[in-house]
């Protein structure tokens, strides 16, 4: 876990891909793409459907740690509405009978407006973006438009650094910028986008189970 | 690659197009375009004004030399040596290989040429078996995960028809009798099995694989590619398969053709038994010799850790915190 002075604010971001925010109890997650697995099952692609298992305990893991009492999803909750299955809805299930007194919040992404509202068992209060909690905006993407500092998910963000030896690693990252923090995707079953920040940004590397800040070199003399 | 008014121009390797950044120029079928973007398998072009661009080059040049060849071409470098060179060709390269012969060595049937360089890139060790570029390869990969057993450290792999080149983020001291140990010829068969879910040789034939299989759906020739909600990279698969479902088959069935077509493990094993007869010239050049360049210059490089994924990316941080 990464302590972090952010617009006024001390934030968490934690390793298993969720950013903390301790004043207000509230516990961000972005694109968990729960039913992506399901989603190619449906169409006859093969794909273990462990990710969302792995998924959900990671979830409960982070609100059991943080002690949050609110948990908001910014954005593509559901990949599909093909993933919609009975397995993930009992995983899912399962889930927020674990954590029944978190007031759980999505705010709507692009996946979620085709692939329509979660289950209302689930008691989940879904909103469209922007969504405001005291002076930050909840957004699924990200807006040059938007006035208010924010945190958004929806890019994926993912980022590589070289090293010695000339190795690199590539993996997910929260990418803090001085008016915005766009979150990496939470599911296990989801891609990256490379990114390219300004020298003044803020990139944290996490694999799930460690989070590790790393600068972004200078731009070198071009050839 | 199409044009903006729905040409196609043609295909090109998805890794080279996804470095070239949108209003970038590069050269494809003799003319100099401008990419305009990239929306799922297709890149958008325009015909570019004016500038440079950059130059995709063709991977398949580079099919590998059989035994029989690399023999010759060892048969060869023992006449340069000896400064009985004949044809054109062998003229042409006799400068560059005075350069290796002084700089280094120019090894002959009898021995095994090893060098060590230090770059501001890491360590570099380069060896040079001579046993062709697939046989190369298995022998860089064993090499390579044989060394990080014996520290935690990080190595990038590239190899050549000549050689293979270890990069690394760790020094090690080195002598005959812990390459002797690194070369053995036991154990080959396991520790190459061991050593390939390490490294991501089965990662790039997975692609492969995985097209067969249908996991990559790249739509029906001609026809706008549909159900964009189904689409993941081979990459993507491989690491959700071998977290997730490490006995899926297709893993198996990429692990098995890297194996089968890939590593050669008859030729590894003939080159290794070769090598335990051979004399072991381990030199140390200031300057990378003719024969690493090459292998030095390679982009195409695999990587074998054995560090921890926060230690190794904490180590590369750092680094970055000493340049900057």
């Amino acid at each position: 876990m990464i302590q972090m002075q952010w617009q006024g604010e001390k934030l968490h971001l934690l390793a298993q891909k969720g950013l903390f925010w301790p004043k207000e109890k509230t516990l961000f997650v972005a694109d968990p793409h729960f039913g992506k697995a399901a989603t190619f099952r449906k169409v006859g692609i093969p794909v273990s459907e462990h990710t969302t298992e792995d998924d959900c305990a990671r979830l409960l893991q982070m609100l059991e740690k943080t002690q949050a009492s609110r948990l908001v999803f910014l954005g593509d909750f559901l990949h599909a509405r093909q993933g919609k299955t009975d397995p993930v809805r009992t995983l899912l299930f399962q889930w927020r009978e674990a954590c029944p007194n978190v007031e759980v919040v999505l705010i709507r992404g692009n996946h979620d407006l085709k692939s329509g509202d979660p289950w209302a068992e689930l008691s989940i209060k879904c909103h469209a973006e922007p969504f405001l909690i005291k002076h930050l905006n909840c957004r699924h993407h990200p807006s040059d438009k938007e006035h208010m500092p924010y945190l958004a998910g929806h890019i994926h963000p993912g980022y590589s650094i070289k090293g010695m030896g000339r190795g690199s690693v590539r993996a997910a990252c929260f990418w803090v910028r001085r008016e915005s923090i766009i979150l990496p995707a939470f599911g296990s079953f989801t891609g990256l986008k490379n990114i390219r920040p300004n020298p003044e940004d803020k990139i944290y590397l996490s694999n799930d189970q460690e989070i590790v800040e790393v600068g972004i070199p200078k731009p070198g003399p071009k050839f | 690659m199409k044009f903006k008014t729905g040409k196609t121009l043609g295909t090109i390797e998805e890794s080279f197009i996804s470095r070239i950044n949108p209003k970038s120029n590069f050269y494809f079928s003799g003319k100099l375009l401008r990419l305009e973007r990239v929306r799922d398998l297709t890149a958008i072009v325009s015909i570019a004004k004016a500038g440079k661009g950059a130059i995709p080059v063709w991977g398949g040049g580079k099919s590998p030399l059989s035994s029989e060849l690399s023999i010759a071409v060892r048969e060869k470098l023992k006449q340069a040596k000896t400064g009985s060179c004949k044809e054109p060709e062998m003229k042409a390269i006799a400068p560059t290989l005075s350069i290796q012969d002084k700089n280094s060595t120019l090894p002959e049937q009898h021995q095994f040429l090893i060098e060590k360089t230090v770059t501001k890139e890491g360590v570099n060790w380069f060896l040079f078996p001579f046993a062709g570029r697939l046989a190369n390869e298995g022998l860089a990969a064993l090499a390579s995960y044989r060394m990080s057993k014996i520290i935690p450290m990080s190595l990038s792999v590239s190899f050549n028809d000549y050689g293979f080149h270890l990069c690394s983020n760790e020094d090690l001291d080195l002598g005959e009798k812990e390459w002797r140990e690194l070369l053995n010829p036991e154990n080959l068969i396991d520790e190459l099995l061991d050593c390939m879910n390490l490294s991501e040789m089965a990662k790039r034939q997975f692609r492969e694989v995985a097209r067969v299989a249908g996991l990559i759906f790249q739509g029906f020739p001609g026809a706008q590619k549909s159900a964009r909600q189904v689409q993941a990279s081979g990459g993507l698969f491989f690491d959700v398969f071998s977290k997730y479902d490490p006995e899926n088959l297709l893993l198996t069935q990429s692990r098995r053709e890297v194996l089968e077509r890939q590593l050669e493990v008859e030729r590894i094993l003939s080159k290794l038994q070769e090598i335990k007869s051979q004399d072991l010239i381990i030199n140390y050049p200031r300057r990378l010799s003719p024969f690493a360049f090459p292998l030095w210059a390679e982009s195409l490089r695999t990587q074998v850790s054995t560090e921890s994924w926060g230690d190794r990316v904490r180590k590369m941080a750092e680094e970055l915190e000493q340049t900057n």
